[in-house]
Parts: structure tokens; C-alpha cells; sequence
């Protein structure tokens, strides 16, 4: 796969498949209102611009628009378990679903602002809007219709220690950001791996924590010491408990690990699971970080991967509504 | 679309690695200051508090509590502060006591909460220590002595406030600290605390044979023998005189007496 010829939009098979409808009602959609595709070719090959595609799944799709739990992290602090690659996927399908997303790289990092295409290193970041004074809108980059960001860099590391020094210490992202949830239907953080101020500050802020987990030993550990932590930060901070829904990720059908892995998610975590369900392990999502293009730009027809991922968006709808 | 996942047998060591528990264990960042986090700490790295607001310990009352010790385990852990120039040791801000019997039960550590602000420290020495409500009145007024002294409050109404007592107490036990370091030490060990009592001695501070004597502690001079004159008592609702005393006043003081009992039987 060359980058170059990855266009930015979707064709009429993506579009059925985010959309829950038949590739015939997009066809006959298109036809209809004389949609015209980006570029030429056969019917299969077509893609159409990210706006037009938006407005074509918000007319064929009855999907819930009504989203009442908007806040939400990918959040884990064992490393490596995928949090970005998820984050990533979700919130730009989000989009390309109809609905408005804002997405906060709070880690820093910085993958998912450089998988949204706007990592620079002089970019104003959450510090800025925590210690610095700025206001949200002048922080937020457009992506695309539809597709917000606040970008992330190395400066963000600074943060922890200013929020030290600050009164409601656990409480200043919800103080700066709450109020952005009027102009979005869905915000999402995505985080760095560890437990700090920073991501105390999210846990308080969202209302649902998606935690994405490896299929492998160290990750089950490494979530039995974070629900724990959760459970003691809900306790003593007096809060009501975070929604928790666990995402298995990098799952593989061959490995009798990783089936022992599922097992065990089922056996002490089904309340915080979609039933059988894991994202797969593929080339598609690590391609699809290498070149910063979302799946539905470049997947082939059958994609696990897209699959996996328009699974998980629709169980996230529903945990959201 | 086909179901994806196979669920496998949970091997024992998977169970060991990621069965969920809640355990009492220390917390990570950000609600520190929420939890009170104890620690085992040997005995021998624990001394007393250099403000300790109790003086006196009872003997008696340490072995009770060291027997307790020995079969239950020290239930309360005791609240120690750094001590500011020795690393690794600290100081008992309250709990002594147990220390004490811990000591006596043969325990090497005892739990203990750590705080870190001296002046929070002296706070809790003082707080804790009065929810107790077994020290003395003097030795709480020397507490709150040091608590002014050391800026820990400002005034003697914060005190009461911080204590919810009302603030004319708190005055009067800074007071009871004026009487002689002698005498308070007896009242403190034989425990007179009534108020009646330390208001006196309080008012006779400066003359040590008057409060002596208050105290019992020097033998009554004949001069102030005492007798009974005259007493009546109601038995089975049958007034009882007993009048012996009369015979022993001389005139002056029968007049007084006669003037006395005109007056009560006017009343009559």
C-alpha cells in the first residue's frame, strides 16, 4: 500500500457497513441526490468526500444520535495495550458516522495527534488551557467535518507538577473542558500509560473509561491492579463510579493464550464486556497508524479490522446512549 | 458473522495473575491525602513526642493494655511524625500508651499513621488525646499553652472551636497552668480534677501551705476544730433532733445561734 494513493473518503461498501444498511439503499441514495464521487472509476473502487459521506449515513442510518455519555478515555496504565490505535479508530469513524467529535491527545507522546496529522512541536496543548490561560477554541485543531483535536507534545509533561501546586487538583480538566460537551456529541481522550495527576483529572472528568486490554498475562495483571485503583480513587474521592468498559485487544484465534486470556475477561469482567467480542490482531490497524489514514480510507473489502472496529463503535453507541 | 472468540481453560498460573481482589494496600497518586495509610514500624525507632500533651501514665492501666495487646494486636495505629533530625526515627504524636504496652507485650512494630505538618501534628496530639477525655484539665491546659506558643492557633477561641468547648473553659484551664508546678503535678497524679477544687487552689496559687491544706496534705490545726451544734433529721417522716452541741457554744455564740433561728423560724 503507497500513502499517495489513499484518498480521503469512503466508498459505498464502508459507507453500508458504518451505516448498518445494504450497499444497494447507499447506491440508490447516491443516485438519487446526484452525489458525485471524489475521484473516477468503477462503481466498487468510488469514493466519496468525508462531508458527503456523513450526511449520506446520517440520512439511510437510523443510528442513536441521542448520546447522553459523552466523556470518555481510552485509559489503561500497562503500556503497549493499543489505547491510541483504538482511540483513533473510534473517534474518526465516530466522525465519518455523522457525529461531532472531539478528540484530546492527553498524552504526550503525542501518536494520535501525529495519527490525526497535526503533531507539531510548537502546538498549544491541555497545559496550556490548564496553567497557560488559553481557551479551549483556540487550542482545537479541525480535522476533518466533523473532527476536532486537541494536539499533544512533549510540553505536556509539565503539567504534572502545576497541577500539584493547584487547589482541586484532580477536578481542572472538568473545570476547563465541561462545558464543550454542548458543541460535541462525543469527546474522547486518549492517554498515556500511567497513573498521574493528569489522568486522575480524566477518570474525573468522563463518564465512561474504555480500557483497553491485551489478550496476554501481563495486561489481565496489570487490570486487576487498575480496577483496583479505580475502585480506591471512586471510594476516596467520593465520586460515583466511572462506567468501565473493557476493550480485548490484539486477540489471537491460534494462540491458546489468548483464548485463556478471553476466558478469564469473561469469568471475572462479563459486566464490562461486549459479549465475545475482541478486536483482532491485524496489519490493517498498525498500517493504518504508520500512514495516519483511519481504516475506512484505505481497507479492503472483508477487513477484519474494520470489522472488529465498527463492532466496537456500535457497543460504544449503545453504552452511550 | 462468525463467532471469532474460543475461550480456553484457565490455567492456575493465569488465575494467580489476574483474579481481581481489593486489598488493603497503599494508594497511588492523587487521593494520598485521603487515605490514612499505616506503615509497621519497629519500636525502637518510636519516641515520645517532644509536645506530648499527657504527663502522667497510669502503670496499671499500660499492663491492662498490654494484655489486650498481646491477644488482640494493636487495634488503633498510632500517629507518628518524622523526627526533624534523625532519619528514620519518629515521633508519637498519640498513642504512647500503646506503644508503652506494646512494648511490655513484646511486639517489635506497631502500625502507624505518618503525618507530615508539625503543627498538624500538635493538632492531633491535642484533639485526639482530648476525645479521649481522660487528661487532666491542667494537663490540657498546658497543651493548649504550647499549641499558642507555637502558633499552631492563633487564639484561645480557635481552640474551642477546633475542640467544640466553649471558650471560658479553654481560658480557665490555661489558667489552672499558674498553679505551682508541685501542687499540679499531685493533682494531676491523684486525678482531682473537679472544678470547685482547682478554683480554689487556683485563687490561693502563691500561699503553698493554704492549698496544702485544701489538699489535705498538712494536719488541721486544733484552733479549727470543728463540732456539730445542732442537727435534724426526718426518720420514717418523724423529725429527730439531736440539740448536744448547744451546751458547748458560749454566750456570744448562742446569740448568734438565737438570731439565726428567729430568722428561720419567720420563715416557717
Amino acid at each position: 500500500m503507497k500513502t499517495d494513493n489513499v484518498i480521503n473518503g469512503l466508498t459505498q461498501k464502508i459507507m453500508a457497513d458504518l451505516s448498518g444498511v445494504s450497499n444497494s439503499t447507499i447506491s440508490r441514495f447516491i443516485t438519487e441526490n446526484n452525489i458525485v464521487a471524489i475521484d473516477d472509476g468503477t462503481q466498487r473502487n468510488l469514493r466519496y468526500s468525508i462531508a458527503n459521506s456523513r450526511n449520506i449515513i446520517k440520512e439511510v442510518s437510523d443510528i442513536n444520535r441521542n448520546i447522553k455519555k459523552k466523556k470518555q478515555a481510552f485509559y489503561n496504565f500497562k503500556g503497549g495495550t493499543g489505547k491510541t490505535s483504538i482511540c483513533f479508530q473510534v473517534a474518526t469513524h465516530l466522525a465519518m458516522m455523522g457525529y461531532k467529535v472531539l478528540a484530546i491527545d492527553a498524552d504526550p507522546q503525542a501518536h494520535l495527534s501525529l495519527s490525526l496529522g497535526v503533531m507539531k512541536e510548537n502546538n498549544m496543548t491541555l497545559y496550556d488551557l490548564i496553567c497557560g490561560n488559553q481557551e479551549a477554541n483556540d487550542i482545537i485543531v479541525n480535522i476533518y467535518e466533523g473532527l476536532d483535536c486537541i494536539p499533544s507534545n512533549l510540553s505536556l509533561t509539565r503539567l504534572e507538577t502545576e497541577l500539584s501546586n493547584i487547589p482541586r487538583r484532580e477536578e481542572r480538566i472538568k473545570i476547563e473542558l465541561d462545558y464543550l460537551q454542548d458543541q460535541y456529541d462525543f469527546i474522547l481522550l486518549d492517554t498515556n500509560p500511567t497513573i498521574s495527576l493528569l489522568n486522575r483529572n480524566i477518570i474525573y472528568f468522563v463518564h465512561i473509561l474504555n480500557i483497553v486490554c491485551e489478550t496476554q498475562p501481563y495486561s489481565l495483571n496489570g487490570l486487576k491492579l487498575l480496577m483496583e485503583d479505580l475502585e480506591k480513587f471512586f471510594h476516596h474521592m467520593g465520586i460515583d463510579k466511572r462506567e468501565i468498559n473493557i476493550i480485548p485487544n490484539k486477540y489471537e484465534d491460534r494462540t491458546s493464550n489468548s483464548g485463556e486470556a478471553m476466558a478469564v475477561l469473561k469469568s471475572f469482567y462479563s459486566n464490562f464486556l461486549k459479549e465475545d467480542f475482541a478486536v483482532r490482531r491485524s496489519e490493517d490497524i498498525i498500517n493504518s497508524s504508520k500512514y495516519s489514514k483511519p481504516l475506512a480510507f484505505f481497507a479492503r473489502r472483508n477487513s477484519i479490522a474494520l470489522e472488529d472496529i465498527i463492532d466496537l463503535i456500535k457497543h460504544i453507541i449503545k453504552i452511550s446512549s | 458473522m462468525a463467532k471469532k472468540i474460543k475461550y480456553r481453560k484457565i490455567s492456575e498460573e493465569m488465575e494467580k495473575l489476574a483474579t481481581p481482589e481489593i486489598k488493603n494496600s497503599r494508594v497511588g497518586i492523587g487521593f494520598e491525602d485521603k487515605v490514612k495509610e499505616f506503615f509497621l514500624i519497629n519500636v525502637a525507632n518510636l519516641v515520645p513526642f517532644k509536645n506530648q500533651a499527657r504527663i502522667h501514665f497510669d502503670e496499671k492501666e499500660i499492663i491492662n493494655l498490654s494484655e489486650s495487646i498481646k491477644k488482640h494486636g494493636v487495634r488503633q495505629p498510632l500517629t507518628i511524625i518524622s523526627c526533624e533530625n534523625h532519619k528514620g526515627i519518629f515521633e508519637v504524636i498519640s498513642g504512647e500508651r500503646r506503644l508503652k504496652a506494646a512494648k511490655i507485650a513484646g511486639l517489635n512494630k506497631v502500625p502507624c499513621i505518618i503525618v507530615h505538618d508539625r503543627n498538624i501534628a500538635q493538632e492531633i496530639a491535642i484533639v485526639e488525646n482530648i476525645h479521649r477525655q481522660d487528661l487532666h484539665p491542667i494537663e490540657l491546659g498546658l497543651a493548649f499553652n504550647i499549641l499558642l506558643e507555637k502558633g499552631a492557633f492563633g487564639s484561645q477561641s480557635l481552640i474551642a472551636d477546633t475542640l467544640s468547648m466553649s471558650e471560658s473553659t479553654v481560658s480557665e484551664y490555661i489558667k489552672y497552668t499558674k498553679i505551682p508546678e508541685e501542687i499540679r503535678n499531685i493533682l494531676i497524679k491523684q486525678g482531682i480534677r473537679s472544678r470547685d477544687k482547682l478554683r480554689k487552689i487556683l485563687a490561693e496559687k502563691d500561699n503553698l501551705e493554704t492549698i496544702k491544706q485544701f489538699l489535705g496534705l498538712t494536719e488541721v490545726k486544733k484552733e479549727t476544730k470543728s463540732f456539730s451544734v445542732m442537727r435534724i433529721n426526718i426518720l420514717n417522716e418523724e423529725l429527730k433532733f439531736q440539740l448536744n452541741g448547744v451546751e458547748k457554744l458560749n454566750i456570744e455564740q448562742k446569740e448568734i445561734l438565737k438570731k439565726q433561728l428567729l430568722k428561720v423560724i419567720n420563715e416557717l
